[in-house]
């Protein structure tokens, strides 16, 4: 009788959760347009969606920041990990703690503030301002990431290999980057993901000359979901859950 | 030659002066230690020697050439480091090959001294695994046998026995040995274990706050400490306070808790002067006493008796209140060690088993 109650239980907020995202992934493959009822499997939205030229171009810019950013912020996010586990300077618990403040300031407050920031700085918002936007909301999760990756080695690892005749570029290359590179990566596709999805701070700091593919969807839906915006939404879906799985695997496997 | 010299070498880091004012020289093919407690610096010498830290002032040869200021990749010596510091996204195989490797030895010719090193180090067959499947004991030989493959000049050991259970300990102390014979490399061995320090080592340095106080043979360390501080850190003593009272040739007369008794004087000792008298545990004998102790023993009380199998040691609370330790073996002659607590002693020693030491 209990273990019903809780399969019962476990099943209503399994449905919960993933409930809505089956519906919406289900009803992209409808063929109806308007109803909410099934007219039988098609695959008009996903073509439709390719002969959309203000989409595609939405996506691509959205590829376009999420590359970039992500690359950025994963460059910038290793070498402050590095900064952080290996150097001595004043104020480094500060920068650790603001590190942790940025990821936990709610996505609006930073919006409102990088906005803020270009417009007294006269920067005009297009791409430019997306992208660092990103890199900077992006940044502290590489450098968490990649600093407990480097925390949890033994630095005598780096005496060990001088002491065997490496030189520094050799200890670089053939230990340090091969021992945090599972955290690397994982920092790159999770950054990649973030700012592929990003809704509230994008809506801040672009400008109408540069459109990305969720404000595009949040603004196609201010007129109807439509079955197009499944679509879209499905592909979104598992292009996002494909990154973070792979992310996922990465970081489980330095634990081992 | 020494293999290596350190000539007045000082190190500090920032405020604390670590090594200071040291000189040591050390000879082809020993196996030397360095016995301290942690902090003394001895694993500082180690790094300096290494070139993983450079001195502030003196100098270090390496086989008659000056190499202070030469980086640890491009000298001829090998550390075993006391965390291994294995590599852990290589294999047993490419943790042994690295330094191989990084020298642009034939391939063939790697696998062959990989392989021959493998079997010295009893870890045949295990090439292939990674090193997270390795027990501590394992780890232990990957890393020995990553610093002598590449037959380095001097193999430095950071006390790489202290994180083994105390059965591995002392199997590894006897490979370590064995293995110190077979490839005749300098060894340069860290610890602060006087029992690997004494059974290990050709010689023994024990060092204090950075510098050296004494060196010698195990057996000089042990039976003639030069001073309190290397008596108190290797084995145990007990330490009397006595005043000479007369010369009289090569012995003196002192005075200990009102008890006249006659030691060797080694040190020129002169009349009047106040000394320390050690005595080893194992080096004391005790007699039964009805009323009155014997010319020249300590009367006492037994405050604990411990069987230890091999001994039983005393506790013996002297009449003064100073509490001696005194370690009694079994052998044919006297099968009777056994005391009752409380039980009324007299305490004394073999003229010339005690080290006599100016009071400090």
């Amino acid at each position: 009788m209990k273990r019903w109650i809780g399969i019962s239980w476990v099943s209503c907020v399994f449905a919960f959760l993933y409930g809505p995202l089956l519906v919406l992934m289900v009803f992209s493959f409808n063929q109806a347009r308007y109803t909410s009822a099934w007219q039988g499997f098609s695959f008009t939205w996903y073509a439709s969606l390719l002969e959309n030229q203000h989409l595609l171009d939405a996506f691509v810019n959205s590829l376009t920041v999420a590359f970039v950013s992500s690359l950025a912020a994963t460059a910038m996010g290793t070498l402050g990990a590095f900064a952080v586990a290996w150097y001595r300077f004043a104020g480094k618990q500060l920068f650790f703690g603001l590190v942790y403040s940025v990821m936990m300031s709610p996505d609006i407050v930073m919006g409102i503030s990088l906005l803020m920031l270009f417009v007294t700085a006269g920067i005009h918002p297009g791409f430019f301002t997306l992208l660092v936007a990103h890199i900077t909301f992006c940044l502290p999760f590489v450098i968490v990431l990649v600093h407990a990756r480097i925390a949890g080695f033994d630095p005598a690892v780096v005496d060990a290999a001088r002491d065997l005749g490496a030189r520094e570029h050799e200890v670089f290359f053939k230990i340090v980057f091969p021992m945090i590179l599972p955290a690397v990566l994982a920092g790159w596709l999770l950054s990649f993901t973030l700012s592929l999805d990003d809704v509230i701070i994008s809506f801040f700091v672009t400008g109408p000359g540069f459109e990305i593919l969720p404000l595009k969807i949040y603004s196609m839906v201010k007129l109807g979901v439509t079955p197009e915006v499944n679509a879209l939404c499905t592909i979104l879906f598992v292009l996002t859950l494909a990154a973070v799985l792979v992310a996922h695997f990465l970081i489980k496997e330095k634990k081992k | 030659m020494p293999v290596v010299c350190l000539n007045n070498i000082s190190k500090s880091f920032g405020s604390q002066k670590v090594i200071d004012n040291l000189c040591l020289d050390i000879f082809k093919g020993e196996f030397l230690t360095l016995l301290g407690p942690s902090g003394c610096g001895k694993t500082t010498v180690l790094r300096l020697i290494a070139g993983l830290e450079t001195c502030d002032s003196g100098t270090i040869l390496i086989n008659g050439r000056d190499q202070s200021r030469l980086p640890a990749c491009d000298r001829d010596v090998n550390t075993v480091f006391q965390s291994y510091a294995l590599f852990p996204h290589m294999n047993v195989f490419n943790n042994i090959a690295f330094g191989l490797k990084l020298k642009k030895i034939p391939a063939r010719q790697i696998r062959d001294r990989v392989m021959e090193t493998l079997a010295l180090v009893k870890l045949e067959g295990m090439d292939n695994r990674p090193i997270s499947r390795l027990s501590g004991g394992q780890q232990q030989r990957v890393a020995i046998a990553r610093a002598i493959v590449n037959q380095p000049l001097i193999l430095l050991l950071d006390e790489p026995l202290s994180a083994l259970d105390y059965k591995l300990r002392k199997q590894m102390r006897l490979d370590l040995r064995h293995l110190h014979q077979k490839l005749g490399i300098t060894f340069v061995f860290v610890t602060h274990d006087q029992e690997e320090a004494l059974t290990l080592s050709d010689r023994v340095v024990v060092m204090h706050n950075g510098s050296i106080q004494q060196t010698g043979s195990p057996k000089e360390i042990y039976e003639t400490p030069v001073n309190l501080f290397v008596a108190n850190f290797v084995g145990e003593s007990n330490i009397f306070d006595a005043r000479v009272t007369s010369t009289m040739g090569p012995d003196i007369e002192i005075q200990i808790q009102g008890i006249s008794k006659t030691v060797q004087n080694r040190r020129g000792f002169k009349k009047d002067q106040a000394v320390k008298v050690l005595l080893r545990p194992e080096d004391m004998t005790v007699e039964r006493t009805k009323d009155q102790c014997p010319k020249g023993f300590l009367p006492g009380q037994v405050k604990e008796m411990i069987y230890k199998g091999t001994t039983v040691d005393l506790i013996i609370r002297l009449d003064n209140g100073q509490d001696i330790f005194v370690t009694e073996f079994f052998n044919e002659d006297d099968q009777d060690i056994f005391y009752d607590v409380n039980e009324r002693v007299c305490v004394s020693w073999i003229k010339g088993w005690e080290v006599t030491l100016p009071y400090e």
